[in-house]
């Protein structure tokens, strides 16, 4: 492994630079002069980057397939979601029923 | 403030907050178990998930110099996966807030906290469900790591528990009504799809930056 110095000059770039893209998004967004269809695309733009990122965290472990026992989880968690049903119940069935598929030996 | 704050999110949101830092918590565990395994000395976990406080880069990086990788590049590809707070910040652009409570508000942006600040109705409770989930899981995300450090190979996996599931599972019921728009469903879908079908030949992050190009999507006349 590299040496002590290296790595946390790295990190320091990751930090800074982490730090740096969070802080510039909402510069950006504060100076842009938004008219209202402006705004409803920044706010699918949200929507369709959490609904990138929930999809492919439910369907991939880095660039593989998750597993039914994820993807069977999340899907229950959709469905009472979509139901409406309070957001602690689609949380713990997400983990219930994800947890339960692999005690099966389902994964 | 903070009283402040948890009065003004609504008691089912909020008890959803605490469990999602509750699922934070335990994932840190096993990241900060993880870095002890991969030889780490214990303070660079707990220093990383401080300042960097971005979960899934932090893993990358570490485990991409566990591997014998460059820390350089392991710090390159961190950042690619983090480039989606670009976008994010400009969308909760009125939710960090200003001066110096801003500089803080940019830092615990992270997919949790936009995605609870985005799903409120009024502005209020908008920017109290972003800081509450925010400060959340930036208390709760390195102390995890230290106690993982210490204590983490006593735990079960975060996977035995189905933790894994539940990341994506908050993100999509709290995306479900903004999707019942119409337009906004067909970019997202759009957007997804592009993302799942690049994610096996991309590098991490790319893919779902790639999503953004769905808002070209639109209803046919």
């Amino acid at each position: 492994m590299s040496d002590t110095l290296t790595i946390v000059s790295a990190l320091a770039l990751l930090a800074i630079g982490t730090y740096l893209m969070r802080f510039s998004g909402v510069k950006l967004g504060k100076r842009l002069a938004l008219s209202e269809s402006t705004q409803q695309l920044l706010n699918d733009g949200a929507t369709t980057l959490l609904f990138a990122v929930a999809l492919s965290t439910a369907l991939f472990s880095a660039d593989h397939f998750a597993g039914y026992a994820r993807v069977s989880g999340v899907a229950v968690a959709f469905l009472l979601a979509y139901k409406k049903v309070p957001l602690i119940v689609v949380i713990i069935a997400a983990a219930a029923v994800t947890a339960l598929l692999r005690l099966l030996g389902i994964h | 403030m903070l009283r402040e704050i948890i009065s003004l999110v609504e008691s089912d949101i909020k008890k959803a907050i605490l469990l999602v830092c509750l699922a934070v918590g335990v994932v840190a565990i096993s990241y900060g178990s993880l870095a002890m395994a991969y030889g780490f000395p214990l303070w660079l976990p707990v220093i990383a998930s401080l300042f960097v406080l971005a979960g899934a880069s932090e893993f990358m990086f570490i485990g991409i110099i566990a591997g014998g990788g460059n820390p350089f590049a392991a710090a390159m590809a961190g950042l690619l996966v983090n480039a989606r707070h670009i976008p994010f910040g400009v969308a909760v652009r009125e939710l960090v807030g200003n001066k110096l409570s801003g500089l803080i508000g940019c830092h615990i942006m992270n997919d949790e906290s936009v995605v609870f600040g985005l799903a409120q109705k009024t502005p209020e409770a908008r920017r109290a469900a972003y800081w509450l989930c925010g400060i959340g899981v930036a208390i709760v995300w390195p102390l995890g790591t230290l106690l993982g450090t210490v204590v983490g190979g006593l735990l079960p996996a975060p996977e035995v528990i189905g933790l894994d599931a539940v990341f994506p599972a908050i993100l999509l019921a709290l995306v479900i009504p903004a999707l019942r728009n119409h337009t906004t469903r067909i970019r997202a879908l759009a957007g997804a799809t592009l993302a799942l079908v690049t994610t096996p030949f991309t590098p991490a992050g790319l893919p779902v930056l790639l999503s953004l190009l769905g808002l070209l999507a639109r209803k046919k006349k």
